[in-house]
Order: structure tokens, then sequence, then C-alpha cells
């Protein structure tokens, strides 16, 4: 292969690069040739000296890219960032979300049920001590006594379940948030995932 | 002798784990290395150093070119033309003084890591 053959086949690898960038390497590499020449070693030998145009072009690339990622927040870099960051974003939508959402009816209704259980408890059971005292004045429960011990038991249940699911609620509540908190951090890039690899 | 070179084939997958310890890109280290310690002696123009490397480490010139630019991304060396006799001026590139931190650092890694390869060949290594 000779010099101009394989600047022609490097150059054309090299078009996605500035234009400034470009050159420097064509320069680099042209003055490879004139130098070894100068030494008396063929164009031939450099060029296999040097491998493939096109491994060359893509070491060149490489060294580029991994440049731009980690030094320049440019636009285009900051926009690639922020794109994977959505992607991330949207693959937890679609597998977390209905979970989330599951759990969080399921932990409404504990306290929709809890909740109602001690109202209506506890107002049944003021219902019949209030009958037990004005016999036939409201209205009139078979065995009252009974019915306050009844309803006072329900009533206590559904705080305890109210309470529970409140207790509960605070727990997954800070877990989502700490979920939440992590994925920013990834997107964002506090948290580095193989930062080593290029 | 076999078993020797897959012990440190095996050691050298096993340095590339440990990140913390060793550069994880061993034998792209082992390259930085080598032209960090060309460049601390004299400033070289690209043949100059690129011949030398490549004359010593068996590693293909094509891939110590792309790795000077990278390191000059990263401040580790600078360049400057120079006039030379035979032809066009050179561009010669020089250490600066983050890349002798650097090289102070991988030279300390590679240390470590011969002298441990070296325990293993010798059976110095206490069991």
């Amino acid at each position: 292969m000779t010099r101009a053959e394989y600047m022609i086949r490097l150059a054309d690898k090299l078009h996605n690069l500035p234009e400034i960038r470009r050159r420097e390497i064509v320069e680099e590499i042209l003055a490879h040739f004139n130098d070894g020449g100068s030494e008396g070693i063929s164009d031939e030998a450099l060029a296999e000296g040097l491998g493939p145009p096109e491994i060359l072009a893509k070491e060149y690339r490489a060294a580029y890219a991994s440049e731009q990622a980690s030094v320049k927040p440019s636009i285009g870099n900051v926009m690639r960032v922020v794109w994977a960051g959505i992607g991330m974003g949207m693959l937890n939508l679609i597998f977390v979300l209905p979970i989330v959402a599951a759990l969080f009816a399921v932990w409404l209704s504990l306290v929709i049920t809890g909740g109602a259980m001690a109202l209506v408890g506890a107002l049944t059971a003021i219902l019949s001590i209030v009958s037990i005292i004005f016999p036939m004045a409201l209205i009139s429960i078979v065995y009252p006594i009974a019915s306050v011990f009844v309803c006072l038991m329900v009533a206590s249940l559904g705080g305890l379940l109210l309470i529970g699911s409140l207790r509960l609620g605070g727990a997954w509540g800070k877990f989502i948030a700490r979920y939440v908190c992590t994925n920013i951090e990834i997107i964002s890039g506090k948290r580095k995932q193989n930062a080593e690899e290029h | 002798m076999r078993y020797k070179v897959l012990d440190i084939v095996w050691l050298l997958a096993i340095a590339s784990e440990r990140s913390d310890r060793v550069n994880p890109q061993f034998k792209k280290g082992v390259l930085e290395l080598c032209v960090l310690a060309l460049l601390a002696r004299k400033d070289c123009y690209g043949f100059e150093l690129v011949s030398s490397v490549s004359r010593s480490v068996v590693m293909s010139e094509g891939t110590v070119y792309p790795l000077m630019k990278r390191l000059r991304d990263e401040g580790l060396l600078n360049t400057y033309l120079k006039e030379s006799n035979e032809g066009p001026p050179r561009k010669y590139y020089k250490i600066t003084d983050g890349g002798r931190d650097k090289f102070a650092r991988l030279l300390a890694e590679w240390r470590a890591f011969t002298q441990g390869v070296d325990d293993i060949i010798e059976g110095r290594q206490s069991a």
C-alpha cells in the first residue's frame, strides 16, 4: 500500500470527526511516513507497522469519543446523557408503575376499611350505650350490652388496622423516595456505573 | 512452562478485576507507561516515540498514535513545533507535570505487579 492510498483510506474513515482534529491526525500520520521514509523505511513496511487504516481510524475515533464524554459537557453530550436518562425513566415507568399503583390501591383500601370500621364501631357503641341509658329513646337494640362490646371490638380492630396501614404507608413512602433518589443520581451521573470502561 | 504462562494470564485477569489496585485496562496502561517513561527522559517527535515503543514492546504503531492523542487530551502531554534539518518542522511531544504524576503512579502499580508475578514464578509466595 502506498502512502497516498493509506492516507485516503484513513481520512475516509475519519469523516465524522471535527475538521481540526482530522487535519491533526492526517498530518501526524503523514509525518510518520515522511520521517520513516527519510530513515530508509519503505511505505509498504510503514503501512504494515501502522496496521490497517480502518483500525487506526477506529482507535482515533474511540480516543476522541472517550475524551468528549469525560471532559467536555457540550450540549450534544449532555443531551445524550439526558436521553439515556429519559430512556431509563421510561423503563422504570413501564415496569414499576403498575406495581406501585397496585400496592398503593391495596394500601388505600386497608386505610379506608380500618377507618370505616373504627368510625362505625365507635358510633354504634355510642348508640348502644345511649340505648342502655335511655331505653326506647332513639332506637331499640335487642342486646344492648352485647352490642357495646361487639362494637368496641370492631372499633378497636379498625383502629389497629388504620394505624398499622398508616405506618406501613410511611415505610413504603420512604422506600419509593429512596428509589426515586437513586434513579435521579444515576441519571445525573453522580452514581457512575463502570466508570472505568469506555 | 505452559502452566506458568497460564498462571500469568490468570493473574492478569484478576488484576483487571481488582480495579481499585491495578489499572483495569492493563495492556493500555502498560503502553501508556512506556510512552510516559520515554517522554519523562526527553521530548520526542511522533515517529521517534512510536518506533522506540514498538521496537521494545510488540505493539502495533497504530495503537500508539491514538494513545498519544488521548494523553494530550487528558493534559498529560503537550506538543510544540520545532524546526528540523530534514523537511518541514516536526511536532514534538513533551510531558506535563500532570503527566509526571501519572507516570509515577503507573510505575508504582507496575512495580507492585511485576513483583507479585516474580514471587509466583520463583516460588517465594508464602502459602
